[in-house]
């Protein structure tokens, strides 16, 4: 048999899988007999577990519990550490386990292993994963991903994995066996049923896929075999043929009564070389067989509802056409029947000048009916997105009171800053947003939509654009500074359209304000809690500007792809790329490059300065020419009149700013008191218990630990903001944690760690 | 003669012939050391993998960053991947990392990259990274071989998912 001889091999450690079944089948039997019956669900979770990647169903990330208070926070111990170094690496570790019946659930590694713990100590119940080959090697999303789902119906109970290579295993949640009732042997292949044809794949290389899409597998030549000792050729995996994209997931899997709810995600859109890709999808499964059940294009093909918004053409294949792909995790209403889908951006990030039209459902909130999968309502809340503003986290459900009346509200917070509050049953906004003009692009080829939907309520929690009275003005000295520096690329108040940095002519700008930037505002490591007594919503975000520009590949398809200050992208050499026009040298990289004739001017260890300005530097000697405001950090709404509550910076700390010594620009904030403003920024990650809001600073976000040498869980009042605990752990959050009660005794458990050095960390109080 | 200086001359042969091979873009005049030399110790290393997986690895997989992509820094100096790196990235927000940071990061992409560890940290500070040059050697790295992969060039993001 060849190394890669296509079986679906489970790896489910024997040995330790056979010593610990029976313990794992005493615990279940022990924890039944004791309840007698299965608990009530709220909200689809069981009191006091987490049986959903965002706690429940809704997606509150909130937990009833309150044995940990404010009276103890900062007494919880370290319960056990779970490393996952002796079964591989990861990326950063972005896990959020689940609790469900006695047990802990989590997925680990590039390979992304399913397992089982003991929530008392740590130890692995059980672990399962697949040899998927090469189509694991060029996988898009190859590490661990956001976790599990859990499904029960009172009797059995199973756990549900996407695994890098885009199958689906239904396991035994008790032993990690595969349901053989489920699919073939327990798992579905789920590049089957989206129409595409499956063909033998092979590899030229030994390597992964690289960003964006370059080194990916192709369909086997007949006959083709494995060359072990290259480890390149044909394994005997079959998948959708190469030639239309690459696709997988990376969030977990929703389930709904007993329909489970699998969507897509595409690789990253940064520097594409071709000019389609897989479009994304969203399906419903039988959680009992396998069995596909519908499918809804988040493309719509022609003939369905918002082809039209393809001016192109939607067909898959067509240039300009993938990805709309919903990567981030979903969130449910069982009463309503109804599965919310936050869905991403359409091919590539930055340009769209090959894909005319709003592109629907890109950037959209869309709302399936669970058991049909046909559209209730959706909203798409930006048209024609080329800023990189994915829909990065699931929504969050709640019920709140506005102007007098009970409404059952989904609030979809945003890379964009903005949170979009629907009625969840009707799509009907609860606030207005109208369509509002924006700025459009002289960007050749790209046709921008003339307005966007600029939500009136709530206020957004990120700086938005760059406009004059954004900029700091403490003298007029500094102030004219300030603006000279902002100048230098395009300004405006929110969705400025990328600048090319081939522009030419009078006054031509190669750059553009990104506030927020690519990376949020809100973004999938940090998003959004509820509280569901109160009403109150809790936002981590953050708050930062760069530039976005756009700049032509030699080697891609694309007219355009993101650039940098550098230059444009370059992507010749890559396997798969285009071969390099004639003569064509590459541009060095850098300090000097000059990809827009402006990073050679600041000195060696000093950067930019006033007198020799960069397009695209935002500091005057290291201090931000934005003033700083209440953004990023922890923002509270109350969500009941769409008001902010309370907001704190991630980590609790304010200083002023020290302008760098070094810098010749540091003489014009002499004699100046600057304002404080936080300490680090990033993303924190937000639960929320009976009285608490408990969160972690995220991977590379708040007060850097030299301070005092210690990474903190903080606890805050969750009506007030109010600071009452700051925990030492270990190492930063690398997730949203998650807690439970297992045993009488509460938990808290997170994600912490990257590379080799990847774990889970279990809090609990000392007896 | 002593080891040390046959050392130093196959450096610099390889070097010159490294700066050749990849279009002559070798800049590294002031240099006196090279990344073969063990500029960096393991343990920032370590810690600039978990920097990096914190701050990079969302836009920047080690694959993107690893063997024949990194050739694009090849004969040049640290000081200048230093630079490029404070200045642009992260992308969305650049110049954010503490400068000993920056220098893990580096660290770490000169380990992922096959080259040795030693007893001295890399500096933090540009003039002193202008003394050192980026020799990659190939078939030295644990990186995938990509069959016809010349010189792919760099990524330049910021984001997650």
């Amino acid at each position: 048999m060849s190394r890669r001889c296509w079986t679906l091999r489970t790896t489910c450690v024997a040995a330790l899988a056979i010593l610990t079944m029976g313990g794992a089948f005493v615990v279940h039997d022990r924890l039944s007999a004791v309840e007698g019956q299965a608990p009530a669900l709220v909200r689809g979770n069981a009191p006091g577990e987490w049986r959903y990647w965002g706690a429940d169903a809704w997606s509150t990330r909130h937990s009833p519990l309150d044995q940990i208070n404010a009276s103890n926070f900062e007494s919880l111990e370290t319960a056990w550490q779970w490393n996952i170094a002796p079964f591989g690496p990861d990326e950063y570790y972005r896990t959020t386990p689940l609790y469900a019946n006695g047990r802990l659930f989590t997925v680990a590694t590039t390979r992304r292993i399913a397992a089982a713990l003991d929530p008392a100590t740590g130890h692995t119940l059980w672990m399962w994963r697949l040899d998927e080959g090469i189509r694991w090697q060029k996988a898009p999303r190859q590490f661990a991903g956001r976790g599990l789902a859990y499904w029960t119906d009172g009797k059995e109970e199973r756990v549900i994995v996407l695994t890098p290579g885009y199958h689906m295993a239904l396991l035994d949640a008790r032993t990690g066996i595969p349901d053989p009732r489920f699919g073939r042997n327990g798992v579905v292949d789920l590049m089957d049923g989206l129409g595409f044809k499956l063909v033998p794949l092979a590899v030229d290389d030994n390597g992964p896929l690289i960003i964006s899409d370059a080194a990916p597998y192709r369909e086997a030549h007949p006959g083709e075999t494995w060359d072990k000792e290259k480890g390149i050729g044909a394994d005997g995996t079959i998948g959708i043929d190469p030639a239309q994209g690459q696709i997988a997931a990376s969030s977990p899997a929703i389930v709904v009564d007993d329909v489970i709810i699998v969507g897509t995600s595409s690789i990253h859109g940064y520097y594409p070389i071709k000019l389609h890709n897989i479009p994304g999808y969203i399906r419903g499964f039988d959680v009992r067989t396998g069995r596909q059940l519908w499918k809804f294009n988040l493309i719509p093909e022609p003939g369905e509802f918002g082809a039209d918004t393809w001016l192109n053409g939607s067909k898959p294949g067509t240039p300009g056409v993938g990805k709309n792909d919903a990567w981030a995790p979903y969130s449910a209403d069982p009463e309503l029947g109804l599965v919310y889908i936050p869905v991403g951006m359409p091919l590539s990030d930055e340009y769209g000048g090959h894909r005319p039209g709003d592109n629907l459902f890109g950037n959209s909130l869309v709302a399936l009916d669970v058991k049909t999968g046909e559209r209730r309502w959706h909203f798409q809340m930006i048209h024609h997105d080329i800023w990189d503003y994915d829909t990065p986290i699931a929504p969050n459900l709640l019920d709140i009171t506005v102007n007098g009346r009970l409404r059952k509200v989904v609030a979809q917070s945003t890379k964009q800053g903005w949170i979009y509050t629907f009625d969840r049953a009707t799509g009907e906004p609860i606030w207005p947003m109208p369509e509002t003009p924006v700025l459009q692009s002289d960007v050749p080829g790209e046709r921008t939509s003339p307005t966007q939907p600029i939500p009136s309520r709530p206020a957004p929690y990120a700086q938005q654009g760059l406009m004059e009275g954004d900029l700091i003005d403490y003298t007029p000295e500094i102030k004219a500074a300030a603006l000279s520096l902002a100048k230098l690329c395009r300004m405006g108040p929110y969705y400025i359209p990328p600048s090319a940095i081939d522009a030419t002519g009078p006054g031509a700008l190669h750059c553009s304000w990104y506030a927020p930037g690519a990376a949020g505002g809100v973004n999938i490591d940090g998003g959004a809690a509820v509280d569901p007594d109160t009403g109150l919503m809790y936002v981590a975000s953050q708050s930062r500007m760069s530039t976005i520009e756009v700049g032509k590949d030699p080697c891609s398809e694309h007219r355009y792809t993101q650039a940098s200050a550098s230059g444009p992208r370059d992507s010749c050499g890559l396997p798969g790329a285009l071969p390099p026009p004639p003569g064509y040298v590459a541009p060095p990289r850098g300090r000097g490059a000059g990809g827009r004739g402006g990073r050679a001017g600041g000195a060696a260890g000093v950067g930019p300065t006033l007198a020799a300005p960069t397009p695209g530097t935002s500091t005057i000697a290291g201090i931000s020419i934005v003033k700083p405001r209440e953004f990023g950090g922890i923002t509270a709404y109350n969500m009941n009149r769409g008001d902010k509550a309370w907001w704190i910076p991630n980590g609790g700390q304010m200083a002023p700013p020290r302008p760098a010594p070094n810098s010749p620009d540091a003489k014009l904030f002499e004699g100046v008191t600057l304002p404080p403003q936080p300490v680090g920024g990033g993303l924190a990650q937000i639960i929320t218990t009976r009285t608490l809001v408990i969160y972690g600073t995220g991977r590379s976000g708040g007060p850097p630990a030299d301070a005092d040498g210690q990474f903190r869980l903080y606890a805050l009042d969750k009506a007030t903001g109010k600071q009452i605990g700051a925990l030492p752990i270990p190492t930063r959050t690398s997730a949203v944690p998650m807690t439970f009660m297992h045993d009488g005794r509460q938990y808290i458990v997170y994600a912490t760690g990257g590379g080799s050095a990847a774990s889970l960390v279990a809090l609990r109080l000392p007896r | 003669m002593r080891p040390q200086f046959w050392m130093t001359v196959v450096s610099l042969l390889m070097m010159s012939a490294f700066a050749h091979r990849v279009g002559g873009q070798a800049r590294g005049a002031a240099a006196t050391t090279t990344t073969r030399s063990g500029v960096y110790t393991a343990a920032q290393a370590n810690r600039g993998e978990q920097t990096y997986m914190a701050s990079c690895v969302s836009c920047h997989p080690p694959a993107t960053y690893k063997g024949a992509v990194f050739l694009n820094w090849h004969g040049r100096t640290v000081s200048e991947l230093f630079e490029f790196l404070t200045e642009q990235m992260p992308k969305s927000e650049p110049g954010s990392l503490a400068p000993k940071e920056y220098a893990q990061v580096i660290a770490y992409l000169l380990k992922l990259n096959g080259m040795p560890a030693g007893r001295t940290e890399l500096p933090s500070d540009a003039a002193a990274l202008q003394r050192i040059t980026i020799l990659v050697a190939p078939g030295t790295t644990d990186t995938p071989s990509h069959a016809g992969f010349t010189r792919p060039g760099l990524s330049h993001p910021g984001r997650t998912r």
